[in-house]
Parts: C-alpha cells; sequence; structure tokens
C-alpha cells in the first residue's frame, strides 16, 4: 500500500505519464499547420523524377525506426542551407520527419 | 530509525542466501539485475554490427569478454574478502575507491542512468509504434514505460525485483525462441563483411567489454557472508554465463540470415535479423524482446542509482532521508523525461554521451581492479601471484579498451568532453566530501562504531 509520503513522487511519475498522453494530441496539431500527403499518395508517386523525398529524422527518431523509404536522401534540418541549395525547386519536396 | 529503504533488495537478496532452501531465489535476484543491462535493446543493435565486422570470429571475441567480466565478478570475492568477512562490516565506498574518486561510481551510474534512459525508451517507443500499435505515438509510449518503470520503485523490493525477473525472463525467452527458429532454419554462413582499416578493427576489437558492463548492479554493499560471498558469485557469473551463451548463439544465427554489409550499414540489426529469420512473427517476438530488455535496462539503472545514493546516504556521504533512493530514481526519471521532451533523443549527440558513460562505467572496473591491487599487495605482500596478475591484467583491460573505445571514436572529441567533465565532477564530490568529513570527524567515528 502507498504511504501518505510518497504521493508527491507518484504526483510527479503521473505527470510523466501524462506528457506521453499529451504527445498523442501534438502532432495532429502540428499536421494541422502543414501540407500533408498520405502514404498512397505518396506510393503513387514514387519513382517518378520529379519527386524528392527527404527524411529529416534525426538520432534515434531514425536510427530506431525500420520504417525508411527506399528513394529517401537523409537531410539534417539544422543543415537546412547546404542541402536546400541542391534541391530542384519545381520537384515536389516530401518531408518525412516521423 | 529513519532506514533508507534503498537496499531493501540487497536486503531480500542477502537474506534469501541465508537460508539454503531461499539461495536459489536470492541468486536469481542478483542475476536479473546483473541482467538487467546487458539485455537491452542498444546491445543487440551493436552486436549486429560486431557480428557483422567479425562474423566466425565473434564466439571467441565474446568469450574473451565474459571471461574478462567473470574476472571482474570474482573481484568482489577480494573485495569481501577484504573488507567484510572478518570485519563483518559493509564495504565502505571511501576506503574501498578512496576518498577523492569515492563519488566516481554515483556520477557513473547517475550519468548512464539518465542518458540510456533516455535513448532505450524512445528506441521501445519507436518499437511499440511500428511492430505493435501503429496509430500509438512513440514518444507517447516512451513516457508511459518510463513512469511505469520508475513507479516501480515506489511499490517495494518484492515489485521491482519480481518485475525484474519477468522483464529479463521475457527478453532472454524471446531471444531464445528466435535463436531456435533461426537454428532450425539455418543458413550457409553469408559472406563476411572485413572492416577497411585498421582503426575500425581496433575499435571493434575491444566492442566485447561492452556487452557485460551493469554485471554488478546488484552486487550489495552490505556485510555479507562467506556463504552468501559464494552464491553472489554464483550468480553473477551465471548470468554472465548465460547471456554470453546467447548473444554467442544470436551472433550466430543473425550472420546466418543477414549479409556482413548488412548488418554493418544498419541500426537496427536485430529487427532485420527477426523478421529474416520469421517474418511478422519473428518482428513481433524482436519487438517484445526489445520493449522487455529496456523495461530490464531501466529498472536496473534505476536500481543501480538507488542503491549507491542509498549506500552513500547511510556512510553519510550525501544527505540523508527516509527516502533517498526514491527520490533519486525520481530525478533520473524526471531529468530523462526534460531530455526526452528537450529532443534529445533525436539528436546524434545522444550517442556520444551513452558512450562516454558506459566507457565511464567499464573505467570503474578498472579503478576498482587497480585499488583491490594495492590493497591485495598492502595485505599479502607478494604473494598471491596469480591474483595481482588476474587484476593488473583486467585492470589495463578496462583502462586501455575504454582508451581505445573513446580515441577511435568517430565523435572522439564529445566522448572525452563528457568523461573529462564527468570525472572531475566526482573528484569535485571527492573533494567536497573529504572536506565535509576532515570538518566532523566525530560523526564519522560514530557512524563506523554503528
Amino acid at each position: 500500500m502507498l504511504k501518505t509520503n510518497i504521493k508527491p513522487y507518484v504526483v510527479i511519475l503521473i505527470l510523466i505519464g501524462i506528457m506521453g498522453l499529451m504527445d498523442m494530441a501534438t502532432p495532429v496539431l502540428s499536421a494541422a499547420e502543414v501540407a500533408t500527403m498520405s502514404i498512397d499518395e505518396l506510393k503513387d508517386l514514387l519513382g517518378s523524377d520529379t519527386l524528392t523525398v527527404l527524411d529529416v529524422r534525426k538520432g534515434r527518431d531514425w536510427s530506431s525506426s525500420e520504417f525508411k523509404i527506399q528513394e529517401a536522401r537523409r537531410a539534417d534540418p539544422r543543415e537546412f542551407e547546404q542541402w536546400s541549395a541542391n534541391l530542384l525547386k519545381e520537384n515536389t519536396l516530401v518531408l518525412y520527419c516521423a | 530509525m529513519a532506514e533508507t529503504k534503498l537496499t531493501q533488495v540487497e536486503k531480500k537478496v542477502t537474506s534469501e542466501t541465508k537460508s539454503p532452501g531461499r539461495a536459489g531465489r536470492g541468486r536469481m535476484l542478483v542475476g536479473a539485475f546483473a541482467l538487467g543491462l546487458m539485455v537491452s535493446p542498444d546491445n543487440l543493435a551493436l552486436l549486429g554490427r560486431f557480428a557483422g565486422h567479425f562474423n566466425i570470429y565473434v564466439p571467441l571475441l565474446l568469450v574473451v569478454g565474459a571471461v574478462v567480466y567473470i574476472s571482474y565478478a570474482r573481484s568482489y570475492e577480494n573485495l569481501y574478502a577484504l573488507f567484510c568477512l572478518e570485519s563483518g562490516k559493509a564495504l565502505d565506498i571511501r576506503k574501498v575507491l578512496g576518498v577523492w574518486l569515492a563519488y566516481y561510481p554515483l556520477t557513473v551510474r547517475v550519468l548512464s542512468a539518465i542518458f540510456l534512459t533516455t535513448g532505450l525508451t524512445v528506441t521501445s517507443g519507436f518499437v511499440f509504434n511500428e511492430v505493435f500499435v501503429y496509430w500509438f505515438p512513440n514518444f507517447g509510449f516512451a513516457y508511459i514505460l518510463l513512469a511505469v518503470v520508475s513507479g516501480l520503485h515506489f511499490f517495494g523490493p518484492d515489485t521491482r525485483a519480481k518485475a525484474q525477473v519477468l522483464f529479463v525472463g521475457t527478453a532472454l525467452v524471446g531471444l531464445a525462441l528466435l535463436i531456435g527458429i533461426g537454428i532450425v532454419k539455418g543458413l550457409p554462413y553469408t559472406a563476411s563483411h572485413i572492416p577497411s582499416g585498421p582503426r575500425i578493427m581496433l575499435s571493434w576489437l575491444f566492442v566485447p567489454l561492452l556487452f557485460f558492463i551493469g554485471f554488478d548492479i546488484a552486487v550489495p554493499f552490505g556485510a555479507v557472508s562467506p556463504h552468501q560471498t559464494k552464491d553472489i558469485l554464483q550468480a553473477l557469473k551465471t548470468a554472465i554465463a548465460v547471456f554470453g551463451v546467447l548473444m554467442i548463439l544470436w551472433a550466430i544465427v543473425t550472420t546466418q540470415h543477414v549479409s556482413g554489409a548488412r548488418l554493418v550499414a544498419t541500426s537496427i540489426s536485430h529487427m532485420i535479423a527477426a523478421r529474416e529469420i520469421s517474418g511478422q512473427f519473428g518482428r513481433i517476438i524482436m519487438g517484445l524482446v526489445v520493449i522487455a530488455g529496456t523495461c530490464a535496462a531501466v529498472n536496473a539503472l534505476f536500481e543501480a542509482v538507488a542503491r549507491v545514493t542509498a549506500t552513500m546516504s547511510k556512510q553519510k556521504m550525501l544527505p540523508r532521508a527516509r527516502y533517498t533512493s526514491r527520490f533519486s530514481v525520481l530525478c533520473v526519471a524526471v531529468a530523462a523525461a526534460i531530455m526526452m521532451a528537450g529532443g534529445l533523443a533525436g539528436e546524434e549527440i545522444l550517442e556520444s554521451y551513452i558512450r562516454a558513460a558506459l566507457l565511464l562505467w567499464l573505467g570503474g572496473y578498472g579503478l576498482l581492479q587497480i585499488r583491490l591491487l594495492q590493497m591485495t599487495v598492502a595485505v599479502t605482500g607478494m604473494r598471491q601471484g596469480s591474483t595481482r596478475l588476474r587484476l593488473l591484467t583486467t585492470a589495463v583491460l578496462a583502462f586501455g579498451g575504454a582508451a581505445i573505445l573513446a580515441l577511435t571514436d568517430d565523435q572522439a572529441m564529445i566522448i572525452l568532453k563528457v568523461m573529462t567533465t564527468t570525472i572531475a565532477i566526482a573528484l569535485v564530490l571527492g573533494a567536497i566530501g573529504n572536506w565535509r568529513a576532515n570538518k566532523a570527524p566525530m560523526l564519522h567515528k560514530q557512524h563506523d562504531k554503528r
């Protein structure tokens, strides 16, 4: 049974759990502000010369993930100036971040 | 008496090893915590790349690594003989490591716990999202897992010890199942990918020294009897041997099903191998192994921090409080949560921090060997030549391995900076502790009498 004086600790742990639940809502809010593409839409475009897929995931976001788009090029968001200069502006650019 | 709760599992281990009938259970607890960090998904990922580099030499190199670690385990026999068995006293960290380095285990364990927890929970989040529940956010799962595992430390020693057995058991059984399927479906060895440069070869040659780090997490700091010492050592040796055998078999199965070039290039060799071995079923089993392994590693890391803070609190090296262990676990959990929220898991630098923490942990084994060597010579003179040779050899391997792994890493400068900073913090804390001890010598005399 929990003792009274460990309640503050438990509350903090619950808050960490709540952070996790809040994380579920975050992608929805972010996605509403940027143009998105469904998986099927992207599948239809794959192989096209006018498509450039950029995998902008970093660290474990990229290294722990099994899902990697074959045609995608890795691009570090912090080095935007470097890689953005080489992109064809008339192409459809797809940035894959999660 | 406001007794710290940090050593509750330790007490459980020692009390259960007192009765021969319950000794097996005590050994299982020590073994489960010893295996905690070993079964982490980071180790599986590292093993895949290692197998890609060395292929048929992997079993030999892993055996060497296991033998070195069994030797580190044996050094606890020397440690108990020197400090506990005759006097009946607990291990005094200041006497074992010296006053200046007394805070080294604390700083290294806290550093490892924060960064490894951050990385491992996020990795599990991805696996849960990609293997089990596609719509569930990976970071959401990582936070929930972190809260659940740290929550175990608020429900007493039984809960977290049983949970640890469950986590480790799940990871080992899952891995054994995949190994079994892989052997049944065995294919000829694939072509090995031989590393091109001597620098890479040298770096990977010492990687087996990283696989067994954390074997000492459940080693009691309290007073132990000769019988308990024997039980503890047996548990540690068994844990190292069992894990070593599984690693060798997994490496063989992995190289049978995935090409060396692919293993070297990927960061998720274990997932790829599981998929190649048994398709979607293999992915699910490996997913369970990764999540159970993460829980085992995080629980073990929290235990490591809790134990060292409780012991230091009892020995007046940290403020004495009833809930020192719980508070320290909470601090580490909150720090990891902040790191995740700050996006550290999405940064390459996290890997350097983790590597630095592990190398410092490895260096800690070297430090212990050197201190034991000094004390053995002081107590026995030039007798026990084999013990001296063993301690010296394993100390050189620990320091040399840590130095080579740090210097040959692509991020050597960052790793060296983190290592230097951590050692500096440990020394400053040691100096403060020394100053406090000199300021209140009477207080410590009273503590020693107790």
